[in-house]
């Protein structure tokens, strides 16, 4: 059944106000606006700038979906070849940073599904040492120079990374946003697109989770 | 939900220091007495530790060095690569041209929707049967309405509503031709035919009422609203709806038609016109203990 003009010029009004809103958004400051333009306008060298920032925070990142270095390796390479093919794409509504790590946190998920249907963390098994476990300290050690100490550490790490490694893929990437890479519930949010309630109560959950496995193991 | 439970969804903001005053006051009471909560909430704060505490991973010496071959391997695209960011390549469009565009795109629709609706195809040659030249009017040609009255009855023949009726059920049946001729205009029938179409309404029948309103939906409506206090009923509405005209087929008991007629006029959403006291004319379709009506409800030209 077609509109009436009231309704019609209801809609109309509506779809100009937002227009006139969407004109006055100003995008959030961006140390990085300038050499993001010349990477767009074909210079491939300030692209180079842009890797060189970022480069061991996305590995960093890449590793933690994937807990290999040859997986995270090839994971963060396709990232920034994303974000070099589509950098015409980016409009800088957000800052330059956000949006590459909105690009590798959904490559890193979708790569750690895959590997996950593969079989891939259950054929890599426990780590070896495994027997060792029996002797670990309840408490976290912070930085220490003892040999004891660090295996010790090096030991919760790993099983901090299985702890995650068993996430679902939606509460893992909240807990390497926030946790392990530092990010606001603000960016977080705006990189997968939720709002921040929903965020923090992912967040909360994956922490759980992580938690258990850490008592289970510790305890 | 148990107290452990309510605290143990608080252990997040509990961790973090953002809950007020009052709410830390009572978690860490609660915590004091709960050893449970207690160990757990520890757990938890070792959780995060743990995992704020992992080591960042380096990535291999290498890795520009691969990753500039691989651009490399990427800047070199085939044409149809190409192709497919030839929209990219666009400029953006400023807002204005796009505010103009969408004006543009809303002008056109709302032209294309104010266009009246496409009338009835004009009906085979079978002529108007006998029974008008037998009717109350006195064997006169019975000439549509004007369109410029108000409250009126349409002059017509009986055997037209259910034709009418039946074309609906069957779009292929043709409705017989109505005469044309006025008595007041004394056009002839061609000469009719350039200035008034038939509408559907000039084929109802002799006790079919158009009424002529503004807000033809809200007479509609008013309508609907006074038949229960007549006896009467909606068998179908808006058989043909459209922003000018829109139709309602009814039943009322044979003495509710003067009622009805002063009903519509009296309210006020309708202009008056014929009157209140006019005579009804003996219905022609009885449904029943009832009389079939078609109400025609128009927007004034």
């Amino acid at each position: 059944m077609l509109a009436s003009p009231e309704t019609i010029l209801g809609g109309l009004c509506l779809i100009l106000v937002n227009l006139l809103l969407a004109s006055t958004y100003r995008p959030e400051e961006d140390e990085d606006r300038e050499t993001v333009k010349e990477c767009v306008e074909g210079n491939r060298d300030a692209f180079n700038i842009l890797v060189e920032k970022y480069y061991r925070r996305i590995y960093n990142l890449a590793y933690r979906f994937v807990g290999d270095q040859e997986e995270a390796n090839d994971l963060a390479q396709d990232i920034f070849t994303a974000a070099y093919q589509n950098l015409k794409r980016f409009r800088g509504e957000s800052k330059f940073s956000t949006w590459l790590f909105q690009i590798a946190t959904n490559r890193g998920k979708n790569r750690f599904k895959y590997l996950k249907r593969r079989g891939y963390f259950a054929n890599k098994g426990p780590s070896d040492g495994d027997e060792d476990r029996e002797g670990l300290p309840r408490e976290l050690p912070d930085s220490t120079s003892n040999p004891e100490d660090l295996l010790a550490g090096k030991e919760i790490q790993k099983i901090v990374q299985e702890a995650i490694d068993d996430l679902e893929p939606d509460h893992k990437e909240i807990v390497i946003l926030r946790d392990i890479e530092g990010f606001s519930y603000e960016e977080i949010a705006r990189m997968l697109n939720l709002p921040e309630g929903t965020t923090k109560s992912r967040l909360h959950r994956a922490r759980m989770v992580v938690k258990e496995k850490l008592k289970k193991v510790l305890s | 939900m148990s107290e452990c439970d309510q605290i143990s969804g608080m252990f997040l903001e509990l961790h973090e220091g953002s809950v007020d005053s009052e709410t830390r006051s009572r978690c860490y009471d609660h915590m004091n007495e709960c050893s449970c909560c207690r160990e757990e909430f520890q757990w938890y704060s070792d959780a995060v530790k743990a995992l704020a505490g992992l080591e960042r991973v380096s990535p291999p010496r290498d890795f520009m060095v691969h990753l500039d071959r691989r651009l490399d391997a990427v800047s070199s695209r085939s044409w149809l690569d190409f192709l497919k960011d030839l929209t990219l390549t666009a400029p953006r469009m400023p807002l204005p041209a796009g505010m103009a565009a969408l004006f543009c795109i809303v002008l056109i629709g709302y032209s294309l929707f104010r266009q009246p609706p496409v009338e009835l195809a004009r009906h085979s040659e079978t002529p108007v049967s006998a029974e008008v030249a037998t009717a109350e009017e006195g064997g006169k040609s019975i000439a549509p309405a004007p369109r410029r009255a108000t409250i009126t009855t349409m002059g017509g023949d009986g055997a037209l509503a259910p034709a009418y009726y039946s074309s609906l059920s069957n779009p292929s049946t043709n409705l017989p031709r109505i005469p044309l001729t006025t008595p007041e205009s004394g056009m002839s029938g061609a000469q009719a035919a350039h200035n008034l179409l038939p509408t559907v309404a000039d084929r109802l029948g002799a006790d079919n009422l158009t009424v002529v309103s503004s807000r033809p939906e809200e007479a509609q409506e008013l309508l609907k609203r006074i038949l229960p206090g007549l006896q009467g009923t909606v068998v179908r509405e808006d058989l043909r709806p459209s922003a000018r005209e829109r139709l309602v087929r009814i039943i009322i008991p044979p003495d509710a038609y003067g009622s009805l007629t002063r009903a519509l006029v009296d309210h006020g959403e309708i202009e008056s016109g014929a009157g209140a006291g006019v005579d009804p004319p003996k219905p022609v379709q009885e449904q029943g203990n009832g009389i079939l009506l078609y109400v025609r409800f128009v927007k004034p030209q």
